[in-house]
């Protein structure tokens, strides 16, 4: 067998110490995937605290659950089975984009983050919101101010707050009390600028909300969250009414624009003959 | 390891699509070729003329202009979004798809009802009439359910569904936000491909080659021109 060239040993030696340095990213990475649940010490409010997590599991696990979190708990794994049910059935979804060594380096700076000493890494207390940034967030979430990235506004799917003449859509979940589930208005923020969900991954990935607009709307949800939640039965009844109206309007419309159509040629004659048939 | 509700949403949104395209140009292409005299809506307005009128009438003209805002969400989603950005604009709009909606679905269903009752209009409906029908139903039927049950479907269709169907055209499909949408919406997707599949075996071939002034020209009456098997029975 022939030893290896010296190319080759070089070219080794410039991809070791490329495994290590990936542990850089391990905070960035947590940041952008996970923080919207997630915190490592901040406590657990719809998410698990994963702060000393990787030693409580052994890595393989993790690392498959985080991978594919559907497949693993649909296989049975009773720690999976237990983690729906403490979470009320609520699964969590699996991260797009990450692959082993980008997991990896997560775990990495989670376990970093875990020591006895180390800081909570949650995001600070609380946000201040002002009636403006209330204000705003409502005027993006009706549309009324056009969001930045051209996403749709969030009335389009989501009901929050006082709504207008016919309401709100419900295409996805009501907003009441959605500062609540989400950790409070910090969690909510970092919810907003990486949503984790598909269907709101895939809208706004190509639409990103900017800075300024996920504070907006934090505020202005935070605000809501205290509101009673509406019912959006009486509005989509007006809405199915008014439409079943103008339906009947529609064909009266119908009857009278071709009222003088041509209608047969026998049937008259037959009249007019004054025959049965 | 994808579930089988995974394999499912595959056969149905990226394989059934491309199935059914393709069926749709190929049969179309051939049966033009082959049987050019086929290519008609085989009306049946000599048959009976006053319940087809209600029937007939509402239908076209609620699906005309239902389908060509589905055409226009596709094309155009950006513009769409952009017209819904405030609330006045999107509720007529939305009424307006409703309302034509309605019309389309009262009409289908006096249309069925017609080809049910009418004793002489049954004898000269195939097979292939009562599927085209049977798909035509379920498709406007899921569709009013869905602008009832989940709105605002216009704002959501140019946010979510134009996007997937253009990576389809794009031929690398993107299920991640299809997958998760709810089970009418997915009826609706579905029926819609199962109805371009079978669209060039049957009557709706004549949309290909509507005659246009049929939009704005006073209804007429159509005749077979047919000698007549027993003229006996005549007068």
């Amino acid at each position: 067998m022939k030893r290896p060239t010296p190319y080759l040993v070089a070219v080794a030696m410039l991809l070791l110490p490329a495994a290590p340095t990936s542990g850089q990213d391990g905070r960035a990475l947590f940041d952008q995937h996970c923080a919207a649940c997630h915190t490592i010490g901040g406590g657990a409010n719809g998410a698990p605290d994963l702060k000393g997590v990787t030693a409580q599991r052994d890595r393989e696990w993790l690392l498959k659950f985080i991978l594919n979190p559907e497949a693993v708990t649909r296989s049975g794994d009773p720690r999976a089975a237990e983690l729906l049910r403490m979470y009320d059935g609520a699964l969590m979804p699996a991260p797009e984009g990450l692959d082993r060594a980008s997991i990896l380096a997560i775990l990495d700076y989670i376990a970093s983050r875990s020591g006895a000493d180390a800081a909570p890494a949650a995001a600070g207390p609380p946000p201040t919101f002002t009636p403006e940034d209330i204000a705003r967030g409502r005027a993006l979430y009706r549309g009324d101010l056009r969001l930045a990235g051209h996403g749709p506004s969030c009335l389009s799917c989501h009901a929050a707050g006082a709504a207008d003449l016919l309401g709100a859509g419900s295409f996805g979940p009501a907003l009441a009390g959605v500062t609540t589930r989400l950790n409070g208005a910090n969690g909510l923020s970092a919810w907003l600028a990486s949503p984790p969900t598909p269907v709101m991954r895939s809208v706004y990935r190509r639409a990103p909300l900017a800075a300024d607009e996920v504070r907006a709307l934090a505020a202005f949800l935070d605000a809501e969250a205290t509101a009673a939640p509406q019912s959006g039965l009486p509005r989509a009844a007006a809405f199915a009414g008014l439409a079943l109206a103008a339906t009947v309007a529609g064909f009266l419309a119908i009857g009278i624009i071709w009222r003088d159509r041509f209608r047969a040629v026998r049937r008259p004659l037959v009249s007019m003959s004054g025959g049965s048939r | 390891m994808p579930s089988a509700g995974n394999y499912l949403d595959v056969a149905l949104f990226s394989v059934l699509p491309y199935v059914a395209l393709f069926t749709f140009l190929l049969v179309t292409i051939e049966r033009y070729r082959g049987q050019a005299f086929t290519y008609s809506s085989l009306s049946s307005q000599f048959l009976e003329n006053q319940q087809h009128f209600y029937g007939l009438v509402p239908f076209h003209y609620g699906i005309l202009t239902v389908l060509t805002g589905h055409v226009v969400a596709f094309f155009l989603p950006a513009g769409l979004l952009w017209w819904n950005d405030h609330p006045a604009r999107l509720y007529v709009l939305e009424a307006a798809g409703l309302i034509f909606g309605l019309l389309t679905l009262v009409g289908l269903l006096a249309i069925a009802t017609r080809r049910l009752n009418v004793p002489r209009i049954r004898e000269v409906t195939s097979v292939t009439d009562w599927i085209v029908l049977g798909l035509l139903l379920m498709q406007v039927a899921s569709g009013v359910y869905v602008a009832l049950v989940y709105p605002w479907g216009s704002s959501w269709f140019a946010a979510i569904v134009a996007p997937y169907l253009w990576s389809l055209l794009e031929l690398a499909p993107n299920l991640g936000a299809i997958a998760p949408l709810p089970l009418a919406v997915k009826l609706h997707i579905t029926n819609a491909y199962l109805l371009i599949l079978f669209f060039p075996f049957t009557r709706l071939v004549h949309v290909l080659v509507v005659p246009n002034p049929y939009l704005w020209r006073r209804p007429q009456v159509v005749r077979w021109y047919r000698r007549a098997p027993s003229p006996a029975r005549h007068g």
